[in-house]
């Protein structure tokens, strides 16, 4: 190749590698794949994670238990894949989730995980959970985190 | 690549903001006549074309919403990529490889991705693009008076659709003003009669005025300023603020700072690290606005003295001129997108001035200027995966919008008292939600960083 190829092809090839590309992603997409980053893929937990509220509109009216741990892949929350209730990992994830919706849904915050999900907030600095919780407080009486189930 | 942008914009649901309350208006409106007149006397806005197109492609969805609105923003974007590889008439190698650099300057250009993603529910940011890239077509074919016919109907279209379509008289005179004889003298003397005509009647006879201050927030120095905080600083003598809006508009384009009035830059490096992206932006622009520098240095003396210009000159005159003048449209307040025609004719420049500098014959500094070619083409295709990605989120945001949209209507004082508005709503909203998306929070979170 010639010096004048070589210019030629500096402001070229990298466009068109950028076309192959496209017309990769646009094969995969018209076949569906990959499905892993898909929303249809996704758990009530993960929805509340990631503060997609569209699909946990669409998951609540499909008949997902609100107040069911299910599976949260690696990442959003912790870096392994666990199991969580969506309030929880709305807590842990820091975005503001869809917590009203969830409530509105049936998602319990009683004194059973209260504390648990006051500590998760806590721990991730989620300010706007907890406000939220402080308003919806069981009893004035305070929390030690030490001795609260970590979520995480 | 165009199709690439097309699948980009036909994923993104109808946005509940800007498409949802015009759509019920059309619903409202007895006729496409009625939205026009409608459109015309809008305190602030003349447009009345884009609310008669509203309400053609509602009547004619037969309450196929999505399809109609986004098909027509598909087939405006597909326009505007035709139009524009014809203006760019590809004949050689070096053309063929600036063609393909300035395509990834067209759409990783971050007016670009405000003026393509949006509906409002028709998108008429893209619209005034092609009407503006058509004009221009006009200008530099053959002559005659079916191409006069043609340009003043362009000109027509574009300043009914939206306030910017007056970049298309820009075009012309421009065009004009540098040799392309496509259109006749009569024929933009028309236009400009037509232009003439236009502010008279917009001022002077609807007197729809300008968009006050008080309208919109917008980015100035390092933050963004609201509407209570504008006319707090400069309701008294807003000259000033209009003169920083110009500049900014202008600079975004060829600098990628500020953004939409804001200094990236320096807030990024503020608050403790600017991000990749940012530089990529940066660098990439200020290097192609260079190259299109060393373009017009290289030829300004020919035009000064000889008043000559050759069809590659044409473009890069006129593409600056609709930067320009793009930048004084936006005065009253700045938005990345409303720069779009100006990026699009930055793209346009770009691919001049490449095609140019590669046309050159080989310097002794060839290797190192090979080397900052690809890094700049590199970074561009960088920022054009930016935009599919800024597409991705604009749709995971847009569907969770639907979620809420009584309450948002509420808010706007806009909620339908009628059944069939009703019912509008609610098909729009299982259209949004049943729709997937990628989901940007499965994506890497590193990536915000870079596609800025």
């Amino acid at each position: 190749m010639t010096r004048s190829h070589w210019m030629l092809a500096s402001v070229a090839v990298p466009a068109l590698g950028w076309i192959v590309l496209g017309v990769i992603w646009l094969i995969a997409t018209a076949l569906g794949v990959p499905r892993g980053f898909d929303s249809r893929t996704m758990t009530l937990t993960e929805a509340s994670a990631v503060a997609s509220h569209a699909d946990a509109a669409v998951l609540l009216r499909g008949g997902a238990d609100p107040n069911a741990a299910s599976r949260l892949r690696g990442g959003l929350v912790m870096n392994s894949a666990t199991t969580m209730t969506p309030l929880e990992a709305a807590t842990g994830a820091i975005r503001s989730g869809p917590v009203q919706m969830l409530l509105d849904r049936g998602a319990r915050i009683d004194e059973g995980n209260y504390a648990v999900l006051w500590c998760g907030a806590a721990a991730r600095r989620n300010t706007d959970m907890l406000r939220f919780l402080e308003s919806r407080r069981p009893e004035r009486t305070p929390i030690d985190c030490t001795k609260v189930r970590s979520l995480w | 690549m165009a199709a690439t942008v097309c699948a980009g914009v036909l994923r993104i649901p109808l946005q509940v903001t800007d498409s949802l309350v015009p759509m019920l208006d059309a619903q409202r409106s007895s006729s496409v006549i009625a939205a026009f007149g409608s459109g015309a006397t809008n305190p602030g806005y003349f447009r009345p074309l884009r609310a008669a197109q509203i309400q053609a492609l509602f009547e004619l969805s037969n309450g196929h919403y999505f399809a109609a609105y986004k098909g027509f923003q598909a087939a405006a974007v597909l326009a505007v990529f035709v139009l524009f590889l014809l203006l760019l008439e590809v004949n050689s190698l070096e053309r063929a490889a600036a063609l393909l650099f300035a395509l990834t300057v067209l759409t990783g250009l971050h007016t670009f991705r405000g003026t393509v993603w949006e509906a409002y529910p028709v998108n008429h940011s893209i619209e005034v693009v092609a009407f503006c890239l058509l004009a221009l077509l006009l200008a530099r074919s053959k002559p005659g008076r079916w191409t006069d016919a043609a340009a003043a109907l362009t000109f027509i279209a574009a300043i009914f659709t939206v306030e910017s379509g007056l970049l298309v008289w820009v075009v012309i005179v421009g065009a004009w003003l540098t040799g392309a004889r496509g259109i006749s003298r009569r024929g933009v003397a028309i236009v400009t009669v037509l232009l003439a005509g236009y502010l008279a009647m917009r001022f002077a006879y609807l007197r729809t005025g300008v968009p006050a201050l008080s309208e919109r927030s917008t980015g100035f120095g390092l933050r963004q300023l609201d509407p209570a905080e504008l006319q707090r600083r400069f309701g008294a003598w807003p000259y000033g603020f209009y003169a920083y809006n110009v500049l900014s508009s202008i600079l975004t384009v060829l600098f990628s700072e500020p953004r939409a009035g804001i200094w990236t830059v320096p807030a990024e490096f503020m608050r403790g690290r600017i991000a990749g992206g940012t530089i990529i932006n940066v660098v990439s622009s200020t290097v192609t606005t260079a190259i299109i520098g060393w373009f017009v240095v290289a030829r300004w003396r020919q035009w000064w003295r000889e008043r000559s210009f050759d069809r590659d000159d044409q473009l890069v005159v006129v593409s600056l001129a609709v930067i320009a003048a793009n930048g004084v449209i936006s005065y009253s307040y700045t938005k990345d997108e409303i720069m779009g025609p100006g990026g699009v004719f930055y793209a346009l420049a770009a691919c001049v001035s490449v095609a140019a500098l590669l046309s050159r014959p080989v310097q002794p500094a060839a290797s190192a200027l090979a080397l900052i070619l690809a890094m700049t083409a590199s970074a561009w295709v960088v920022r054009t995966a930016g935009l599919h990605y800024q597409m991705n989120v604009m749709t995971f945001y847009d569907r969770n919008e639907w979620v809420y949209v009584d309450d948002w209507l509420v808010q706007q004082k806009s909620a339908p008292t009628t059944d069939d508005g009703k019912a509008l709503v609610r098909q729009l909203r299982e259209d949004a939600l049943q729709r997937s998306s990628v989901n940007p929070y499965l994506l890497s979170p590193r990536l915000d960083q870079w596609f800025r």
